[in-house]
């Protein structure tokens, strides 16, 4: 069995077989024909047309043997083939080839042998015509060459098979390609079409055959058309290439492709055409939108420009280099950097990069420097853009904010000054009604006492009663001075904003308070405490901290209780920044609602008590908001008061 | 010096002072009272009061607590109650305002005028007062001599009903 035949070529000759598709096809009556005239010419009962694949023989048609295929191991046809003359075997059981074969045996029909090799136009033997007998036999030579010349009819049975098959492959084609393809004579009409032009044109294929096919050319096209045809027929080219407009059955164009190919032997040309209305229709959309965008591009007030992720430049607008100064060229060689202000970090243009390519695009400003080196501010959009050969770009689209920014900023100023200005004019103005309140309370009062009790005095006549008289002037001329001496030093602090600040402990100045006031301390027997644990520390004119303790200090034992021990708390705090001191006592209180909103004013007084002057808290007031602070007061009569301060108010409240 | 004290004194010069106190012949039998915190200023109500001489006695009071103690202890004593009261109204312990609060609870057998004095025109403490049926009026000080005059006819009528 090893020693069994393999042709040299075999690899080509089993393609070669596969490629005439005669394998497994159904049985054909010109293949039958052939076996039974071989049969009567050799007089043997068997007669078979046999192919051989890689692993059996396959029969196209037998004559007396009816088997479809036989493994190739045991065929005789496998020695056929080695060679291209007839290939006989006289009694294969006495042939040492055949002797384990399972088809040859005492009993069986295979004594005799005798085979042709189907050879096809390349040389490529795939199978036999051959004659079998059941008994041992010998062809004559007519036979023989009987034998040769069925084998290469049976050869052109397969070839002319083929044709056919590939034929109807072609009709196939034809009639279901979407393009639209036909055969076309230089006489101008059409000679065949296949159905896609009925259904692309919607012309029925008898009106496309009768009709001279330049007349469905669009009018506009048809000079171009003919002078495509000419290349065609002055032989210049082999094949043309266009695009022309066809009329439809609606009346409307198409737009077709063509490829034109003439048969030179028969004067036709061979016409492929392919509808490309709609892709035309999308390339002009295309070419348009484009056309648009290059006369936005251009004309846009906007500065555009194209870098890459390298920095370098692409492309700019007329506006872009108009506000830049730089020519496409220098930008070119030495790319966007150079319009970047010097001062722009490399961090910051790194940043950029990093995030238009994150986030898709990015909002931002930045400092542009003109060729000529001026500076300006532009607020820009930088769109992460991929090309489709996947090359990364950014398209810059900016404006120039300079102006606004300037403009901005000078509003910015301005309505800062102004606020500024009106909180400065809020305040004189509450002074001066402040003012106008002590002359007209304050002043008037003793002057009007005043010059009533000169008159007094110079309508006297009784000398013990000008004495009272005068004293009494001169209680008024005491108040007087002292009320303009307080006024005085009011206004002075308002004034003096430039006063020189320290940093004090609020426990060393409460201490030194104390010694000033011990005596009363000790006569009232007052209960005196502090927690200055949350801040001790403030900085501040050490004057107005010694007043402002001194003076609610002295509140505090003046208007004591005198139905209980005095009990007087100094607690400082920090509050959203802000440093607070309370000052507490259990003393007599101020009926709040009454007498409120006249707490500070000057020369006001609350209680019947020998040393009410009501100065001091009309002093510290001024001063305390004269540093940017606050002072307010909670009271309950017969309970106590709490004075509150704050320092250093924050504005925002 | 920002407070000019000479040109406010020449503002008050051209008030025609003398014309305030001019001398009336009145029986003097009215009692008047006084209440005002600061002495100069009960010292020259009260001569003002006295150089019309239509009181027969002039009570003094610091503020609306002594007043009103007063008021309170002789309700039905009409022989020692004023006809007249003169209150200021910023005043320790008990202002003009608190006065007149407790003043309406009283009930007394005769009628008593109260005028409310004020060392300034303040529109609100004026306006205030007009809501106040038991004020007969609201002064300046000082005094004008007009004012006085009609204070004087008005308690005549008064004394009338």
């Amino acid at each position: 069995m090893n020693n069994l035949p393999i042709p040299k070529n075999e690899k080509d000759r089993i393609q070669a077989l596969y490629n005439y598709d005669i394998l497994d096809s159904l049985s054909e009556i010109e293949f039958d024909r052939i076996t039974k005239l071989a049969s009567l010419i050799c007089d043997v009962p068997i007669s078979l047309i046999s192919f051989i694949d890689q692993e059996r023989q396959w029969l196209k048609s037998n004559v007396g043997f009816d088997v479809l295929e036989t493994k190739r191991s045991s065929s005789f046809c496998q020695y056929a083939i080695m060679d291209d003359v007839v290939f006989e075997v006289q009694d294969a059981t006495k042939d040492q080839r055949f002797e384990n074969n399972e088809l040859v045996n005492e009993k069986s029909k295979f004594k005799f042998y005798a085979g042709f090799p189907i050879i096809d136009p390349n040389g490529f033997a795939l199978g036999t015509l051959c004659v079998i007998d059941n008994k041992p036999n010998v062809l004559n030579e007519n036979q023989k060459k009987s034998l040769e010349i069925l084998a290469q009819e049976v050869m052109q049975l397969v070839v002319e098979r083929r044709k056919k098959a590939e034929l109807q492959n072609f009709e196939k084609l034809f009639n279901l390609s979407n393009d639209m393809i036909s055969i076309a004579g230089f006489d101008g009409f059409f000679k065949k079409v296949n159905p896609t032009f009925s259904k692309i044109l919607g012309w029925d294929e008898k009106y496309l055959l009768k009709t001279p096919y330049l007349e469905l050319v669009h009018p506009d096209d048809l000079e171009y058309t003919l002078s495509e045809f000419q290349k065609l027929t002055n032989n210049s080219q082999t094949s043309i290439n266009f695009f022309h407009r066809l009329k439809t059955k609606n009346n409307e164009y198409k737009t077709i492709q063509w490829v034109n190919t003439p048969n030179t032997l028969n004067k036709d040309i061979y016409a492929i055409g392919r509808d490309v209305t709609e892709i035309k229709l999308k390339e002009q959309q295309l070419a348009y939108s484009e056309q648009q965008l290059k006369i936005f591009f251009e004309n846009s007030q906007a500065f555009l420009y194209r870098i890459d992720f390298n920095g370098n430049f692409i492309s700019g607008n007329k506006a872009f280099f108009d506000q830049t100064g730089f020519t496409k060229e220098e930008l070119n060689s030495v790319g966007i950097r150079a319009i970047m202000s010097k001062n722009a970090s490399e961090e910051r243009i790194r940043d950029f990069f990093v995030n238009v390519k994150k986030l898709g695009f990015v909002k931002d400003e930045a400092i542009i420097q003109h060729k000529n080196g001026s500076l300006m501010r532009w607020t820009y959009i930088g769109s992460y853009v991929k090309n489709l050969t996947d090359e990364e770009y950014i398209i810059i689209n900016a404006i120039d904010t300079t102006q606004r920014f300037e403009l901005e900023t000078d509003l910015k100023s301005t309505k800062e000054r102004l606020e500024l200005l009106s909180n400065q004019l809020q305040k004189q103005n509450d002074k001066l009604l402040n003012f106008a309140h002590i002359t007209s309370h304050n002043l008037r009062a003793p002057v009007s006492n005043l010059n009533t009790l000169i008159y007094f005095y110079n309508e006297s006549n009784d000398a013990q009663d000008r004495e009272l008289l005068f004293s009494k002037l001169e209680i008024v001329n005491q108040h007087l001075s002292t009320t303009l001496n307080d006024l005085i030093e009011s206004l002075k602090i308002q004034e003096d904003l430039g006063i020189e600040k320290q940093e004090l402990s609020f426990d060393l100045v409460l201490n030194k308070t104390k010694e000033i006031l011990v005596a009363q301390i000790i006569t009232s027997k007052a209960i005196v405490t502090h927690d200055f644990f949350e801040i001790d520390t403030i900085y501040y004119p050490k004057n107005y901290l010694e007043s402002i303790i001194l003076n609610l200090f002295t509140n505090a034992l003046k208007y004591a209780s005198p139905n209980r021990i005095p009990e007087i708390h100094f607690e400082t705090k920090i509050i959203d920044k802000q440093i607070i001191l309370t000052v507490s006592d259990n003393g007599l209180g101020i009926n709040m609602k009454r007498n409120g909103d006249k707490l500070f004013g000057l020369n006001k007084t609350f209680h019947r008590h020998p040393d009410a002057k009501g100065v001091g808290l009309f002093i510290i007031k001024t001063q305390i908001e004269a540093m940017g602070g606050e002072i307010s007061a909670e009271s309950e009569v017969d309970k106590g008061t709490t004075f509150k301060i704050i320092f250093n108010k924050n504005k925002n409240d | 010096m920002p407070i000019k004290t000479r040109n406010i004194l020449s503002i008050w010069n051209s008030f025609s002072l003398k014309a305030l106190f001019k001398k009336e012949k009145m029986i003097n039998q009215h009692i008047a009272c006084i209440i005002d915190d600061d002495n100069i200023n009960q010292f020259i109500i009260k001569r003002v009061v006295e150089n019309h001489n239509f009181t027969k006695k002039i009570i003094s009071f610091s503020n609306g607590q002594e007043a009103f103690d007063f008021l309170f202890n002789n309700q039905k004593d009409s022989e020692n109650l004023p006809d007249i009261i003169f209150t200021d109204i910023n005043m320790p312990i008990m202002d003009g305002w608190t006065f007149l609060e407790h003043f309406k609870t009283l009930k007394f057998d005769k009628n008593i005028l109260i005028y409310l004095l004020s060392s300034s025109i303040d529109a609100n403490d004026f306006e205030k007062s007009k809501t106040i049926p038991e004020v007969s009026g609201y002064l300046i000080k000082p005094i004008q001599n007009k004012e006085i005059e009609n204070i004087i006819s008005k308690l005549n009528n008064n004394n009338k009903f």
